[in-house]
């Protein structure tokens, strides 16, 4: 039997999958998706969904606690049931995950639930490992593209179990540990570290770098540090991982600080060093697509050196980043139907830690700005003098605008504090625009908010700041 | 289904037209609007301006060839085409360009892109372009240029300040964002299109009428005054080298991939660099006979020879000690827009302590500049050409580049001058050491 025939095969169904499968069908292409977990991909059941919902436990908690000495509402008997703070976590990822197969199904993509394996330029051979018979043996496409991702990322020789966690395994550990050790002070590690701080774990962070988000600018960093400390978590910067041993019940680890060994006993340990890209089982050697430093090498199309295949997101290039997967995936796609042309900008992706106190960067920091030999001008304004959110107890952080001195361009900005993530896309939208500091500064916004911040910040950047 | 793209009639008695450069090569994507040719008509030199869109796919007429009005240039594939098919060919990729493109033209785009804007080239000699294309939405607002109204364009605020800044009509540039709004890139895209477009003018500068006689103008009197004066006193030799640029170009070209710099690095920044780092080994190059005396200088100001209409001024990039490269590529690009627009602070002519004049971008094969008073010593740098070079004992195609110094021989000898163009050929050929 001849195998099914598609314009574009998809194999992957995150968040740069699924997009980008359905703009393909939106532009009238016969679409089939590959999927051999579930529909959703790490993002929506095993990374960004998940932990905003545990995260969101925990920020209900130390409300809770906070209430009484800030409000006067006194609680007494506070409890938790750990269980079910995980249990409502896997609750909103499959309910998010039959929406994405809802998605799929509304826009006539074949979902195929099966690996894939690159059997040749335009076929894709199916498999499955739990006995089932593949949807089909393989099936034909016009183009495929490939978004398998990335996977958590472990120290050679460590293998996850009694307590030793990648994000996976924390996202189901339904036992709260009574002292947790992460490394890597990443968003992946801080956001887990504020998670086991809030119900209550002894938490420490280790981290090789001298500041926590090493890529990020150092008063965000330290501002961070600073919340965190607050937060009682031991922070241990510039301590790089050494080795672990099992100790009884409990984890021996050694940090090596630079040459100055210490070693931390703790009941559990979460390494949280990154994400490497995944293409094995692929067979992209098959059909001579090459890789660079782990990732699938592609050109300003998202061609791979394979012409008839196409890579997008984590397992293309950095950043990982869902929401830059799925905008990659709609450009690759609307770039094949020859609708847009090549070239994305990857300058103007934000950035996100959902921690408390949130952090959101965008574009260049200061010290990147000044690298590059660009006179900037900076806008900071630090929350706390801004009413809403001294009005609702949100006054950790600031925001952070880069300018350049020139034009008022909008180089970057760095917001930290509650509510973060959400105000940076108003910078987001200034960038893409080509917005100036003039514009963030005389846009009136409503009053009070912590999208003032924004505003306060654009007229400090030219020396104009109404209220610090 | 490719487009043929003919001789337009430029002007209203052009009969034919002769190509002065492609600016676009076999491959390139060709937005509407874009310059695609320089071309020489009876009238003056105009801009050729793509009306469609698509891929160049065949030049027909060469550069310094003429064609009739209305005769096939070139031919252009559709953006559909290109982008449809998977298979390669079918849309030559940016990389591929160099193996497609006519190599010499696009050197010689590539070695000397700085070349200075050149105030005797006024915008009247751009042709005004048709009128944008715009969105059936907006057409009731639309004005056509010729009424000026710069500020109804769809432009981003960052494009109009930046286009106010270099006093650019918004008018004249073709905007490639969304709906084709007007972005910043557009502006400083038209600004280097405009900076190409004059460049080529003073190659043939306006000379005067035979069997007339014109008062000097008073920048030609100082220039007279002090060349003669420096002439007389300084006592010059000579001293030249051939630099290896096959590095600083490769150099240069991965600069430009990574974008890591604001301002796009020429090759005069890398030279300025390169006589900044030598200088402050070879302090004696940056000093001044003085009757007994010898003053070095304290600070390495580094002057840079251009060309303006019936002269030349030499704008001057100060402390070039204290100087990272892209900080000096911004300096002389602000100083080189100046150059064309006017507004110099007074001590951004004076004070230079060494003198480089760059005739790379005329092909110069090698000449010598007369020192600049007080100053010791002055660079001339010509073109970087393809030659003929020896390396482990084969002759093969090396890019070289010559730099000749003139010095004044009552403070420096032939010795020190030698080992200061060695230092700066040990810079330029290990182009590295330069971002240190």
């Amino acid at each position: 039997m001849a195998n099914p025939k598609y314009d574009l095969a998809v194999i992957g169904s995150g968040p740069g999958g699924y997009v980008a499968a359905i703009r393909a069908s939106q532009l009238k292409m016969k679409t089939a998706i590959i999927e051999r977990d579930r529909p959703g991909g790490v993002c929506l059941n095993w990374g960004c969904i998940p932990s905003k919902a545990l995260l969101n436990s925990a920020e209900t908690m130390e409300t809770i606690r906070g209430a009484g000495k800030e409000h006067g509402i006194e609680v007494d008997n506070l409890r938790f049931d750990f269980k079910r703070v995980i249990a409502r976590s896997r609750e909103v990822a499959d309910k998010l995950s039959k929406g994405v197969r809802f998605l799929l199904k509304k826009n006539d993509i074949d979902l195929l639930e099966a690996s894939g394996t690159i059997a040749g330029p335009h076929t894709v051979a199916l498999s499955r490992t739990d006995g089932q018979p593949p949807p089909a043996e393989a099936i034909e496409a016009e183009r495929i593209l490939i978004a398998t991702g990335s996977t958590e990322r472990l120290f050679p020789g460590m293998t996850a179990g009694n307590g030793l966690l990648t994000s996976r395994e924390a996202l189901v550990h339904d036992r709260l540990p009574e002292s947790v050790l992460v490394i890597g002070a990443g968003s992946v590690g801080l956001e887990f570290a504020y998670f086991y701080q809030a119900f209550g774990a002894k938490v420490t962070i280790a981290e090789l770098e001298k500041q926590m988000l090493p890529a990020c600018d150092v008063e965000v960093a330290e501002e961070l540090r600073r919340a965190f400390v607050k937060r009682k978590v031991t922070a241990m910067l510039g301590h790089g991982y050494k080795s672990i041993a099992r100790k009884g019940e409990r984890w021996a680890v050694t940090l090596d600080a630079g040459g100055k060994l210490e070693t931390v006993e703790t009941e559990a340990v979460l390494v949280a060093v990154g994400r490497t890209p995944l293409t094995g089982g692929l067979a992209l050697e098959k059909v001579g697509i090459a890789l660079d430093r782990g990732f699938i090498k592609i050109d300003d199309s998202f061609r791979t050196t394979c012409p008839s295949i196409y890579a997008i997101g984590d397992v293309a290039r950095l950043p990982m980043l869902a929401h830059k997967a799925s905008a990659e995936g709609i450009a690759a796609v609307e770039i094949m139907a020859g609708v847009r042309q090549p070239g994305f900008d990857l300058s103007s992706i934000a950035a996100c830690v959902y921690c408390q106190p949130e952090v959101a960067t965008i574009g260049l920091s200061e010290a990147d700005a000044r690298a590059r030999g660009i006179e900037v001008k900076i806008g900071k304004i630090p929350f706390r003098a801004i009413g809403k959110a001294v009005a609702t107890n949100h006054v950790e952080g600031f925001v952070k605008l880069v300018a350049s001195k020139q034009y008022g361009e909008i180089l970057g900005c760095q917001i930290i504090g509650h509510g973060a993530t959400d105000l940076i896309s108003e910078i987001a939208l200034g960038k893409t625009l080509e917005a100036t500091t003039a514009e963030l500064g005389h846009t009136v916004h409503p009053h009070p908010t912590l999208a003032e911040g924004i505003m306060e910040a654009a007229l400090a950047a030219e020396g104009e700041a109404i209220n610090f | 289904m490719s487009t043929e793209i003919v001789m337009p009639k430029l002007s209203d008695t052009m009969e034919e037209g002769k190509i002065l450069r492609w600016l676009k090569h076999p491959g390139d994507r060709v937005r509407r609007g874009e310059a695609l040719a320089e071309v020489e008509t009876d009238k003056a030199d105009m801009i050729l301006e793509a009306f469609d869109e698509g891929v160049l796919e065949e030049i027909k007429l060469p550069e310094g060839e003429s064609a009739a009005v209305g005769a096939v240039i070139a031919l252009l594939a559709a953006p559909g085409e290109a982008v449809v098919r998977p298979e390669p060919a079918a849309a030559p990729k940016v990389e591929d360009k160099p193996a497609e493109a006519a190599p010499h033209a696009e050197e010689e785009e590539e070695v000397y892109p700085e070349l200075a804007a050149h105030p005797s080239a006024t915008p009247t000699g751009f042709p005004k372009p048709p009128p944008r294309p715009l969105k059936p939405k907006v057409e009731e607002v639309a004005v056509t240029p010729e009424e000026g109204e710069a500020h109804k364009y769809a432009a981003s605020p960052l494009a109009r300040r930046a286009a106010e800044e270099a006093g650019i009509d918004l008018a004249y540039v073709r905007g490639t964002g969304p709906g084709g709004r007007i972005t910043k890139r557009d502006v400083d895209k038209f600004l280097r299109d405009q900076q190409l477009f004059r460049q080529r003018r003073i190659v043939a500068p306006r000379e005067g009428a035979p069997g007339t006689r014109e008062e000097l103008s008073k920048m030609r009197k100082t220039i007279a005054q002090r060349m003669a004066l420096s002439k007389r006193e300084i006592p010059h030799f000579y001293v030249t080298v051939e630099v290896d640029m096959d590095e600083a170009v490769r150099f240069k070209k991965s600069i430009e991939a990574t974008e890591l710099f604001e301002q796009d690095i020429t090759y005069n920044d890398i030279i300025i660099r390169a006589c900044a780092l030598a200088l402050g080994r070879y302090p004696r190059i940056n000093s001044s006979f003085d009757n007994d005396g010898i003053n070095i200088f304290p600070d390495i100001n580094i002057g840079m020879a251009v060309a303006v209409e019936d002269g030349l001024i030499v704008p001057v990039i100060r402390e070039c000690q204290r100087l990272s490269l892209p900080e000096i590529a911004r300096v002389a690009h602000r100083l080189v827009t100046k150059a064309a627009h006017g507004g110099f602070t007074s001590d951004e002519l004076s004070g230079a302590t060494f003198t480089i004049s760059n005739m790379g971008m005329l092909g110069v094969e090698h000449f010598a500049a007369v020192i600049n008073p007080p100053q010791a010593a002055i660079l001339a740098v010509s073109a970087i050409k393809d030659r003929a070079v020896v390396r482990n004992g084969q002759i093969v195609v090396g890019k070289t580049m010559m730099v000749t110094i003139a010095c004044d021989h009552r403070i420096i000898d032939g010795v020190v001058a030698g080992r200061f163009l060695q230092e700066i050929k040990r810079f330029l050929e290990n182009p590295a050491s330069l971002l240190v």
